[in-house]
């Protein structure tokens, strides 16, 4: 199967999960519940937004780890080759299954071992603005990086994930960057050999 | 902190120094203190538009978030008290804004859209109340389908000031806003009206709200203190409707039903009094 096939049929499998296969609810009540969590943690650490964006972070890795088993289970995908399949796995799968959206994927770097996810929508930080003191340190929608984080490592693959630019920062657009280390090693669970 | 509610008029050179903080008397600001001379950027959020879009997401994104926020306040909380008194509080802010958002959505006429029209808000006036004997809170409501939801089509630019003729008026009677909590609030939050609504016959400032299958606690077994956080979300949008009250969440089972959850509504004694007042007892 050549390249653009897969990327077509990945984008139609995500679709149809999405379409037939998942209940949803209203967006605007998750956006909500998420404002309600960051601006409490603001509130809890003082307004110190390292630590904010440390919590989000650790967050989103908690479910990242355990989203990943929903995943699967939900479309039955086999694992990817490479990286460039795991980027079109993300977006056009994941995000689209359970945020309904699809991140552009873009910036390679040279190795093809990092990629951006570009975020025109995102359904947490809609009606958001920061407040001035927030602009400069708080990335708004860190949690997101803790589930790549969290999904990504459980696939075997260690990477590191961060926000390069946020539009509620004032920056032109949302950019979420995903570099990986290393593959991890298949290892047998303890006293199970 | 320094917290200056009072400013001088916005005419007034002095309140451009620069400032650590958000400033409330001002408003928001796109840019940083340092840049304040430069042109200033309009805000994002002031032209999007309050249209709903019918906009989704999955219900397990929506558990994993609920879920994590449950764990963060428990690690939080000292007492189990002191869990749901949190939890309220991160509904609360919630219920204090969809007060006005509902209430202007609700006043797009309801042949406006151009592609489907909508009952999406429309739909709580036919829902009764019944009198409940005992405290278990039984009864069977008649509740009109919430099967339409809104399809207002994708336009992010529409004004909807623009589209409302005739603002409806705030709900004044306790039965009026806690028709438009069973009906139209809890359609926008959950996809459909609750499942009763019921007047306790015991005691006349109590009210309740039956949800049999709560959508964000269906995955938590046990307990209903996770479920304080539409509590807040309850008595955030009474509060602010100016019907001060207290809320709280129990388990009342029933036959299949194991989760069905009663959300008892207390309100303050004088909320009694003004209805009487106003119309009569």
């Amino acid at each position: 199967m050549s390249a653009p096939a897969q990327s077509k049929s990945l984008k139609a499998i995500g679709e149809d999960t999405w379409k037939n296969k998942t209940e949803k609810v209203n967006a605007e009540l998750f956006t909500l519940t998420y404002g309600a969590i960051v601006s409490q943690l603001c509130a809890d650490y003082d307004r110190d937004f390292q630590k904010v964006n440390n919590h989000l972070f650790s967050m989103g890795y908690n479910i990242g780890v355990r989203l990943v088993e929903d995943f699967l289970a939900r479309t039955a995908l086999p694992r990817c080759e490479n990286m460039v399949k795991t980027s079109e796995m993300i977006s056009k799968c994941a995000f689209k299954i359970f945020l309904n959206m699809t991140p552009q994927v873009t910036n390679w770097s040279s190795e093809k071992d990092a990629f951006s996810l570009m975020l025109d929508e995102n359904p947490l930080s809609d009606f958001v603005e920061l407040p001035m003191d927030a602009m400069k340190q708080l990335w708004y929608s860190n949690v997101l990086s803790g589930v790549l984080k969290g999904a990504l490592e459980m696939v075997q693959l260690d990477c590191d994930v961060w926000f390069v630019s946020d539009i509620l920062k004032g920056d032109p657009q949302t950019e979420l960057r995903i570099k990986l280390n290393k593959v991890l090693k298949d290892e047998v669970p303890i006293g199970e050999d | 902190m320094s917290q200056k509610i009072i400013l001088p008029s916005t005419s007034d050179d002095g309140i451009y120094t620069p400032s650590d903080g958000y400033e409330y008397t001002i408003g928001p600001k796109q840019s940083l203190p340092n840049e304040a001379n430069a042109t200033p950027t309009p805000s994002r959020i002031y032209s999007d538009s309050l249209m709903h879009r019918k906009q989704e997401v999955s219900l397990s994104a929506m558990a994993f978030l609920f879920q994590e926020m449950i764990a963060t306040i428990h690690r939080a909380s000292s007492s189990a008290q002191d869990f749901e008194t949190r939890l309220n509080g991160y509904g609360y802010g919630i219920g204090t804004r969809l007060v006005e958002l509902l209430n202007l959505r609700n006043s797009v006429p309801p042949n406006y859209s151009k592609s489907s029209t909508s009952n999406f808000l429309s739909n709580s006036s036919s829902a009764s109340i019944n009198e409940s004997h005992g405290s278990s809170g039984t009864g069977t409501g008649t509740i009109s389908s919430a099967s339409d939801h809104t399809h207002y089509h994708e336009n992010g630019t529409e004004s909807l000031a623009a589209v409302i003729n005739n603002m409806r008026p705030r709900d004044l009677k306790i039965l009026d806003i806690l028709q438009f909590v069973h009906g139209t609030m809890w359609t926008y939050l959950f996809g459909h009206a609750s499942d009763d609504l019921v007047k306790s016959s015991e005691r006349d400032n109590e009210y309740m709200i039956v949800d049999n299958l709560p959508m964000l606690t269906q995955f938590i077994p046990a307990g209903r203190s996770c479920d304080y956080f539409t509590c807040g979300i309850i008595q955030g949008f009474l509060d602010s409707a100016e019907f001060p009250c207290r809320v709280s969440a129990h388990s009342m089972p029933q036959g299949e039903l194991d989760q069905r959850t009663v959300y008892l509504i207390q309100f303050d004694r004088h909320v009694l009094e003004r209805d009487n007042l106003r119309f009569g007892p």
